[in-house]
């Protein structure tokens, strides 16, 4: 039933990528359009995935305007090309990558789309290279929250976990050092959060569809920096990160004429810190992160720390590991708030060793201060050479009227079907 | 009839000394038998600098169902003295895991370090070293028998000699000094011509055999280095089975030692 074709694939302005990559992809393709004008074959690669997804919920929905389908369809292509560039570089490699992301709701408009995951101009010279383009890249140690997590923009309405992300536009330069590596980030261009729509699930009863707004003389072009080193020692991962610029995490500002959200995203300095200590057994991580805003009464401070032991081969091959991460928060009342003020996740993954390749993770959040929590479990294994099938599901309990309180009738269960190519 | 005397006086002499001679020097003792054996293997191997090649690995059920991994694979020989061969393993096939990446750093005296590059999330992880034996994608090869086999890192005890197939081997009980190793002890089978592991036996941590490698198809690169093209490990407790076969090799690539740094699993993306 696609009533709005057009309304299907939605660039939004502020998304777009700024004209200079243009310019500068368009350079650095001249010489393949060059082998191919004079007919010389142009060694390519193409991976990536395709999927279908069915969302079933066990109630109706809970706000009025929110779609009854159940259960919720929908498909995604995500094809990878990279090919390397015949540039003549001494002991060095060029290779330009492209991943675009398309998905296709049928229920919620907000989640049909067109994103560019990565689109960059690679050059490795061994001891140091750069990226430039559309950037992925993810910092963090710990498996419930993405804390220190922050050159890419959450892509909340495709998964309501805030795994998946926009692809930033930026610069990306890494360093090779003795004892570690150096990276650097100038962001280009400003993502907004995703949200699902008013016919979308996971969402309150106010939907967030207003135009972003942005505080402290700052607009959708403010660019962003961010550095970050990290080193191994011995059994320590350790890593050091700075960020300069637009908050990825936007304050909520609700209107009640319309009854909708605005996201209001402000200027913010941060530093974080990421530690994994790999025991014999134990595997140990702690993110911390000090989140200074403009205003008075805006600063994040956030600590999180996890824990992981494997039972190996506990059962036949059955490896079973069990996980346990606490999250803690604190900010100031203009800052924007956070369901992980005062969180533990209690979890079990376990690997089947199997033809498979099957795995299951399990676990339990649990909200200390609003008394609710999230039961979730992952389970994934192989239909056959190229075809996995990924169960995952959500109950949600809650006690008091809270954010969570608009998931009260989300239970549900995401089958997908995906084929790797 | 006294030169007979004297000739065959002179003989015994001759002999007492030979056997006074044997008692002063008593032959090797079963540990450094064990060890000169390993050390001789060891020795085939050595200047090998780096190393590419195809791994494929069939993983067959009971029932003879049979599911297949391919990986890419690179050896670096050990850096210095204290460190031990660094391997890197890519996916291949099937298409579901194409890109999963290991690297694992060989350690003498000490546990590997092993990290995993999960391309799905942009993420290197790095795994708590008694977790190596686990089994390896699926397979009835744990971590710690894909890994290399440094000579520091067992005690020896020669246990006498067989004959294996044409050959003769040497049979050698090698115990792990590194800590949580899944075995309490392997048998090696050498044979004394080539200086090759012909079978492997795995005894678990209740001295139980679990497990038998059988090596062959053995092929002589740069004129020294052995490599056996099929790894076959048979799991007695369960009946599985996993056949590993390894083409395509080539020596003295100029493999660079930064391609081996856990920091740079993710460059392999691009």
């Amino acid at each position: 039933m696609i009533r709005h074709p057009k309304r299907l694939f939605r660039f939004r302005r502020k998304a777009a990528i700024p004209a200079h990559f243009w310019v500068a992809i368009t350079l650095a393709l001249a010489p393949i359009s060059q082998a191919w004008a004079k007919n010389e074959p142009i060694n390519y690669s193409l991976s990536g995935d395709m999927g279908a997804q069915f969302l079933t919920f066990s109630d109706n929905p809970a706000h009025p305007d929110q779609s009854n389908s159940n259960p919720q369809p929908s498909f995604h292509l995500s094809p990878r090309v990279s090919m390397p560039l015949p540039w003549k570089l001494d002991d060095g490699r060029a290779r330009i990558t492209a991943k675009p992301f398309i998905r296709y709701d049928s229920v919620d408009p907000q989640r049909s789309k067109l994103d560019i995951r990565e689109l960059y101009l690679f050059v490795d010279q061994g001891e140091w290279g750069m990226r430039l383009g559309v950037l992925q890249e993810h910092w963090g140690i710990l498996e419930g929250r993405r804390l220190i997590d922050v050159i890419n923009q959450i892509d909340l309405v495709e998964d309501p976990r805030g795994k998946e992300k926009l692809g930033q536009p930026g610069i990306h330069s890494n360093i090779l050092l003795p004892d570690g590596q150096l990276d650097f980030y100038l962001l280009l261009g400003h993502r907004n959060r995703t949200f699902p729509g008013r016919k979308g699930r996971f969402r309150g009863s106010s939907p967030v569809v207003g135009e972003a707004t942005f505080t402290s003389g700052a607009s959708a072009r403010t660019p962003s920096y961010a550095v970050r080193y990290g080193t191994t020692q011995d059994i320590l991962d350790v890593g050091v990160s700075l960020f300069y610029g637009l908050d990825r995490e936007p304050n909520l500002i609700l209107s009640s004429s319309t009854n909708t959200y605005t996201p209001e995203y402000r200027k913010v300095g941060q530093m974080g810190i990421d530690i994994q200590a790999t025991l014999d057994h134990i595997v140990l991580k702690l993110e911390a992160l000090e989140r200074r805003g403009l205003k008075k009464n805006d600063n994040v401070s956030a600590v999180s720390t996890g824990m992981e032991y494997t039972f190996v081969r506990s059962i036949g091959a059955w490896d079973i590991g069990v996980l346990g991460e606490y999250y803690w928060q604190d900010q100031g009342v203009d800052a924007p708030s956070s369901t992980f003020d005062d969180d533990f996740l209690v979890g079990s993954r376990i690997t089947f060793n199997d033809a498979g390749d099957s795995k299951l993770l399990l676990g339990v959040m649990i909200d200390h201060r609003r008394k609710d929590g999230a039961l979730s479990m992952e389970y994934e294994t192989w239909l056959n050479d190229g075809w996995t099938l990924k169960l995952s599901g959500s109950m949600f309990k809650t006690k008091y009227d809270n954010i969570l309180s608009g998931l009260k009738n989300d239970d549900y269960i995401k089958t997908e079907f995906i084929c790797n190519f | 009839m006294k030169k007979i005397l004297i000739l065959s006086l002179w003989g015994a002499l001759c002999g007492t000394f030979t056997l006074a001679q044997a008692f002063a020097a008593p032959p090797l003792n079963t540990a450094d038998r064990g060890r000169s054996a390993a050390a001789a293997w060891k020795a085939t191997d050595l200047g090998f600098h780096d190393s590419m090649s195809n791994m494929k690995i069939d993983l067959i059920d009971k029932s003879g169902q049979t599911s297949v991994r391919s990986l890419h694979m690179k050896v670096l020989e050990k850096p210095t003295a204290e460190t031990g061969d660094q391997i890197l393993m890519r996916f291949v096939a099937p298409r579901n895991v194409k890109g999963t990446s290991v690297l694992i750093h060989s350690k003498v005296g000490t546990s590997d370090d092993v990290w995993l590059l999960l391309p799905a999330l942009r993420r290197t992880k790095r795994i708590a070293a008694a977790d190596k034996s686990g089994s390896f994608a699926g397979s009835e090869f744990s971590y710690e028998d894909i890994g290399s086999m440094e000579l520091a890192n067992y005690k020896y005890e020669w246990l006498g000699e067989e004959a294996c197939d044409q050959l003769t081997c040497a049979i050698v009980k090698q115990t792990p000094l590194y800590p949580y190793s899944g075995y309490n002890f392997i048998i090696v089978r050498y044979d004394t011509s080539q200086f090759r592991q012909m079978k492997i036996e795995f005894f678990d941590r209740k001295d139980q055999l679990v497990k038998t490698l059988q090596l062959g198809g053995y092929q002589k690169y740069k004129n020294k280095h052995w490599r056996a093209e099929t790894m076959s490990m048979s799991n007695h407790i369960t009946g599985k089975k996993s056949i590993l076969k390894m083409t395509d090799y080539k020596f003295g690539i100029g493999l660079l030692a930064r391609e081996f740094r856990p920091r740079q699993l993710k460059e392999l993306l691009d």
